[in-house]
């Protein structure tokens, strides 16, 4: 009863493991570990995880919890897949390099260091061109690079979670979001060096997130959540808002009967603004601006919004420069 | 007929094993056998030896064991009054739990030569939740690994030719230093 005798081993073993077995292992692991560890470990599961779209459907490369905390990227120099210049060791909390000394072919590895920033990238760029334009949910780091990649391969996407490191731009993200027109989620998660940073001439940059919202409402009508967030939020003499420009357009946006959860974080959504968001979504059950400056709350817009369940407000007033930090004002 | 129902299945090395139908219909291969009426003289298993087999099946008596006292504690519950007395069998149902996932953990501690036996029995006899299981098992054993850690750990070997080496490593250059 108890024999010793091995089943007969597929020559290749674990290699040779059947692939829906090898989909569900690989699905329970996760795109970052099939990117940085599995998927590289023979050929065959590198030619299951590289030719099976399935598998990059929902691409989540969000940060494990211990990694969140991240250094400053100083470099935004980025590369693409197709680049042969040579990333090492990228500290910032996309990156598992640091757990990944081990080359498979050592020999081969150049001295050079080349912009250590776009590792991330590289990663959240081949998942996006494994998932063969069926992707639906992207949730990780993203750049304009990046979502412009996105928009050209994913028309089906439903649920994008983006974390900005200074470089996802209203404007772009309000263009490349036309490209999304099943979309029902939308996040942008700012990190705080987003505040600090500065292009490459100098000026820092001029976000109106507002534009971002009003586009995600004309091309997304099944748009049932939308954030906007820092990462962080500053109660002190934050700049960030002093740097913001008001919409160049007129705010206006459809009637959006699917929207029901909204977490605004911008200087660009005013007051009117916010009053037009309240008229405009009939199914709002969270409204969320707890980090919208808005000057003066006045019984109009407390009125329109006491019938949304989940409210936050708790505002502060950041506008008036000349005065202390300390010119807040609390609704709540 | 007696009141547990039993079948009788046979290993590649013709080692035969009685178990209860509740068992051995938790493999959906076993119970579309069943249902097509091919368990006279026993159900051969030509896939599966009787190591693995054994294991297997020590797998599906302990979740058909607490299934059906899951299912006989709800009836119970049932049957009791209406409201009240509930409790004691939610309680027992959550003890049974407990047992059931530390049995389950204590279950996949084993070699991955037994473990990849088990993953390719719990494939061909389509026992979903013990592929599940191994699944889950083996994905814990990859997680943080680099590829080369990845090799030792299953004795993978590296087949990479040295062109589809030298591409690997361009186009996946985060993965390595």
């Amino acid at each position: 009863m108890s024999s010793s005798a091995a089943p007969p081993l597929p020559a290749s073993g674990w290699a040779g493991l059947p692939h829906h077995v090898l989909w569900s292992v690989f699905t329970v692991l996760g795109q970052r570990e099939i990117l940085s560890g599995a998927g590289l470990a023979c050929v065959a599961w590198w030619r299951f995880a590289r030719d099976e779209p399935a598998l990059w459907r929902r691409i989540n490369l969000t940060a494990a919890p211990p990694d969140e905390d991240d250094t400053v990227d100083d470099d935004i120099d980025d590369e693409y897949l197709s680049d042969d210049d040579e990333y090492l060791g990228d500290n910032n909390d996309e990156s598992l390099c640091d757990d990944h000394p081990v080359s498979v072919c050592q020999e081969k590895t150049p001295a050079k260091v080349c912009d250590e920033s776009s590792g991330w990238k590289a990663m959240a760029l081949a998942a996006v061109h494994r998932c063969a334009g069926q992707c639906e949910a992207f949730w990780g780091r993203a750049d304009d690079d990046v979502l412009f990649y996105l928009a050209d391969r994913a028309s089906s996407m439903k649920s994008l979670r983006v974390t900005s490191h200074y470089d996802v731009s209203s404007e772009v993200f309000a263009e490349v979001i036309k490209k999304f027109p099943l979309l029902e989620e939308l996040e942008l998660v700012l990190k705080p060096e987003a505040w600090n940073y500065t292009t490459k001439s100098g000026q820092p940059p001029t976000n109106s997130w507002v534009e971002l919202f009003q586009s995600a409402c004309e091309a997304c009508s099944h748009l049932h959540s939308f954030t906007v967030r820092r990462a962080c939020k500053v109660t002190r003499s934050n700049t960030y808002y002093l740097r913001e420009r008001s919409s160049p357009t007129p705010f206006s946006i459809p009637v959006m009967h699917g929207l029901h959860s909204l977490e605004l974080s911008d200087g660009s959504f005013t007051q009117d603004v916010v009053m037009q968001i309240v008229d405009k979504c009939p199914a709002l059950e969270s409204l969320d601006i707890s980090d919208v400056p808005i000057y003066r709350w006045d019984e109009e817009l407390r009125n329109k919004c006491s019938r949304i369940k989940d409210l936050k407000l708790q505002v502060s007033c950041y506008y008036d420069t000349d005065s202390d930090d300390s010119d807040y004002y609390d609704i709540s | 007929m007696a009141s547990p129902a039993m079948v009788t299945l046979i290993s590649s090395d013709d080692a035969r094993f009685e178990v209860t139908e509740a068992a051995a219909t938790m493999s959906q291969t076993i119970r579309h056998m069943i249902e097509d009426g091919c368990t006279d003289g026993g159900i051969p298993l030509p896939n599966v030896p009787a190591r693995t087999l054994a294991k297997v099946l020590e797998y599906c008596n302990k979740h058909a064991a607490a299934t059906a006292a899951e299912s006989s504690a709800a009836g119970g519950a049932a049957a009791g009054s209406d409201s009240g007395s509930s409790s004691s069998a939610d309680s027992a149902g959550k003890d049974d739990g407990v047992d059931l996932a530390s049995f389950d953990k204590a279950f996949v501690e084993v070699d991955t030569d037994t473990l990849y036996d088990l993953l390719l029995a719990a494939n061909y006899l389509d026992v979903k939740t013990l592929l599940d299981l191994c699944c889950q098992k083996v994905a814990d054993m990859i997680r943080g690994k680099t590829p080369e850690q990845i090799r030792q750990t299953f004795g993978i070997k590296n087949d990479f030719s040295p062109e589809e080496e030298e591409k690997i490593r361009k186009e996946n250059q985060w993965a390595f230093e």
